[in-house]
């Protein structure tokens, strides 16, 4: 019992900042519903549990996890109901401006899928929370339902969910037009910093008491702002990415080796920066260190089109003083 | 393993030679905690931060926090094995354990009322909720298991703290589920861990787990006098209440200041009087203090387990725990009759 529970609350840890979606695309034949414009072609979705094929431009989309509503306020699209983050600020993530009208939905007791049903939704959304195969039939057997990838602990590049959501909002202009829009001060921000090429950067969480989790893989999600900085992982935290087959590496508190790099960005989860004396080391660990809060993590961490340049201007003096300083 | 039962005790000398390996090998476990962890470090580098002239640089820290790291896993343990044997003892139920007093879940309980209710979010001050909820209920579960006619039967006691620890389980639940904060801060009190435990939070309980070890080493004369049934007891002089009382003081003391410090850990207090009893025969005052040094054995020696079985991660003792303990304590079922307490 003990040693169950602690184990439920490691893995709900592990998967609080973790979580994916992919999205594929092609033609092929599956579920379908309601009453919206007929797409030219059908969108099909791979994901963990299937694939899902969209045959109509859905018109009341519950958007589960924060990447996807994100990417539909970004495409101009309110969802009727979308999920909120209980550690987030009360008034939700600072970048997010959400329409009044659109439901909230706490999963403190997990994903609600009969509110959710209630709402009649044509297209449910979701990239990590959405993680059991038998909430997701129940959704699923009733309205067409996204959710992440095969890797669970792999999070999608917001790029691809934009360009998905294009396809099946049949707006697929708008969708470069967003992600040109934030791709350019991504560059912006290379060329002002760009001291920050082939420098390495570490982006990583302490779960107080627990572990410290690092992200070991470039081509996550959470690492393509860094790389569009030019930056690169520190390549002992890729060896052990590669070791563990883990996209986000559970790390001892006694391996702060692990955590050099020319810019680390922290959080500490579930406590604050007194916590830090529990990693012996990082006091003295030698870039810069750049201690975040939780909402400006999870921007990094499951980045969208609308936390990218928030997430951005925060980092700014970070950014410059990485860029600056020698290494 | 197939040893005959245990009818005689071996002779005192053997059994104090015994006592001093044990403390030799628990010494040897001591520094093998301090040597070996997630972070590989040189042997120079230890015997400096034992040498007192640790240079600061990060090896170095890594090393220094491993000591009180050990000293909460020598309290922790000590005060699990005595507990689980004292509760052995004075209930004559072989499957007693710390949790049976309803310690463990009413530590939870404060803890989780502390910091969800009372807004208190420091580790200094919650352990003191931790503390003092494992007192109560340890207390609560005391009083009900006392009521009625015969007094404080093991029977009666191990319903009670049965009752009481689900009624704190659902309580606790309640109130976890239907706060992620809590939740969030709460998570690391949920799987029993000696690590990351900062010195002067060990330093905060020692106290009372020393008094705890003083009380129960006192009380193995008396658990001797209660294994022979109240009556005899009562027969022999033996105040039999009073006994159960000391015990059960000691007990709370123990697996409070034990628990405040590391979290619910299973099995030590349940397995290590087995194997003392193995050892020593059945006179409490061997079995408490072979009991004393086995269990620290056990909780270092799943923790240095743990730093290194899932580099460059580590492991929560606790969970360590759960996986070496369960074929053990099934060894000792098949081995041992449970019964002939």
């Amino acid at each position: 019992m003990r040693p169950s529970l602690g184990l439920a609350a490691l893995l709900a840890a592990a998967s609080l900042l973790a979580g994916a979606c992919s999205s594929g695309e092609g033609d092929g034949a599956g579920s379908s519903s309601g009453s919206g414009e007929a797409l030219a072609s059908p969108v099909t979705v791979e994901h963990r549990f299937g694939t899902t094929t969209i045959k109509e431009v859905p018109k009341r989309i519950v958007t589960i996890d924060l990447q996807w509503t994100d990417v539909m306020l970004a495409m101009g699209v309110e969802p009727v109901a979308y999920s909120v983050d209980s550690l987030m600020p009360e008034s939700g993530p600072p970048w997010q401006e959400l329409p009044g009208g659109a439901k909230a939905l706490a999963l403190d007791d997990g994903v609600p899928v009969e509110q959710i049903l209630a709402l009649e939704p044509d297209l449910v959304l979701s990239t990590y929370s959405l993680n059991d195969e038998e909430t997701y039939s129940l959704l699923a057997n009733r309205v067409p339902t996204i959710v992440g990838p095969k890797d669970e602990t792999q999070v999608t590049p917001w790029q691809d969910l934009v360009r998905t959501a294009g396809k099946f909002l049949d707006r697929s202009d708008r969708a470069e037009e967003v992600i040109g829009s934030v791709d350019e001060k991504v560059t912006a921000a290379a060329t002002e910093f760009t001291g920050l090429k082939d420098r390495t950067f570490t982006l990583a969480q302490y779960i107080v008491g627990e572990a410290v989790y690092v992200v070991a893989d470039e081509k996550d999600g959470s690492s393509l702002l860094f790389g569009g900085l030019g930056m690169r992982l520190n390549p002992d935290v890729l060896a052990e990415g590669r070791k563990t087959g883990d996209t986000r590496v559970n790390v001892g508190t006694e391996r702060a080796d692990l955590l050099r790099a020319d810019l680390l960005v922290f959080l500490v989860n579930g406590g604050d920066e007194s916590d830090l004396a529990d990693i012996p080391g990082f006091a003295d660990l030698p870039g810069t260190v750049a201690l975040l809060d939780y909402p400006t993590v999870v921007g990094l961490n499951t980045p969208s089109p609308l936390s990218i340049p928030y997430v951005l201007d925060e980092l700014r003096p970070k950014l410059a003083e990485a860029s600056g300083g020698g290494a | 393993m197939a040893a005959p039962e245990r009818t005689t005790a071996p002779p005192n000398g053997r059994l104090a030679f015994g006592l001093v390996t044990l403390a030799v090998v628990l010494a040897v476990v001591s520094v093998v905690s301090i040597a070996v962890g997630a972070r590989s470090v040189g042997l120079g580098v230890v015997l400096d931060v034992v040498g007192g002239n640790g240079s600061g640089s990060s090896d170095h820290q890594v090393v220094a926090a491993r000591l009180p790291r050990l000293f909460a896993g020598l309290l922790v343990g000590a005060g699990l094995g005595l507990a689980g044997a004292v509760m052995q003892g004075v209930t004559r139920n072989p499957l007693a354990d710390p949790g049976l007093f309803g310690v463990n879940a009413g530590a939870a309980f404060a803890v989780v009322a502390a910091i969800s209710w009372f807004g208190v979010d420091e580790p200094l001050r919650y352990v003191w909720f931790a503390f003092a909820g494992a007192a109560v209920v340890g207390a609560a579960v005391y009083a009900v298991g006392s009521m009625g006619g015969g007094g404080a039967t093991p029977v009666k006691i191990t319903l009670a703290g049965a009752a009481v620890n689900a009624v704190l389980l659902s309580v606790t639940t309640a109130v976890l589920l239907t706060d992620s904060a809590t939740f969030n801060q709460h998570r690391f009190w949920t799987v029993g861990s000696i690590a990351g435990r900062r010195g002067d939070l060990v330093a905060q309980l020692a106290p009372f787990l020393l008094a705890g070890v003083v009380l129960a080493l006192v009380a193995g004369r008396l658990l001797n006098v209660l294994a022979l049934g109240d009556d005899v007891a009562r027969g022999l002089g033996q105040r039999v209440g009073s006994a159960r009382a000391l015990a059960g003081a000691a007990t709370i003391l123990l697996c409070g200041a034990a628990t405040a410090i590391a979290g619910p850990i299973s099995f030590v207090g349940l397995l290590v009087p087995h194997v003392a009893r193995r050892i020593t025969g059945p006179d409490q005052r061997w079995i408490l203090p072979y009991s004393m040094l086995l269990a620290p054995v056990l909780l270092l020696g799943s923790d240095v387990l743990g730093r290194v079985v899932a580099p460059p991660g580590e492991i929560q003792v606790g969970v360590v725990l759960a996986f070496v303990g369960a074929p053990f304590l099934m060894v000792l079922l098949r081995n041992r009759k449970l019964r002939e307490l």
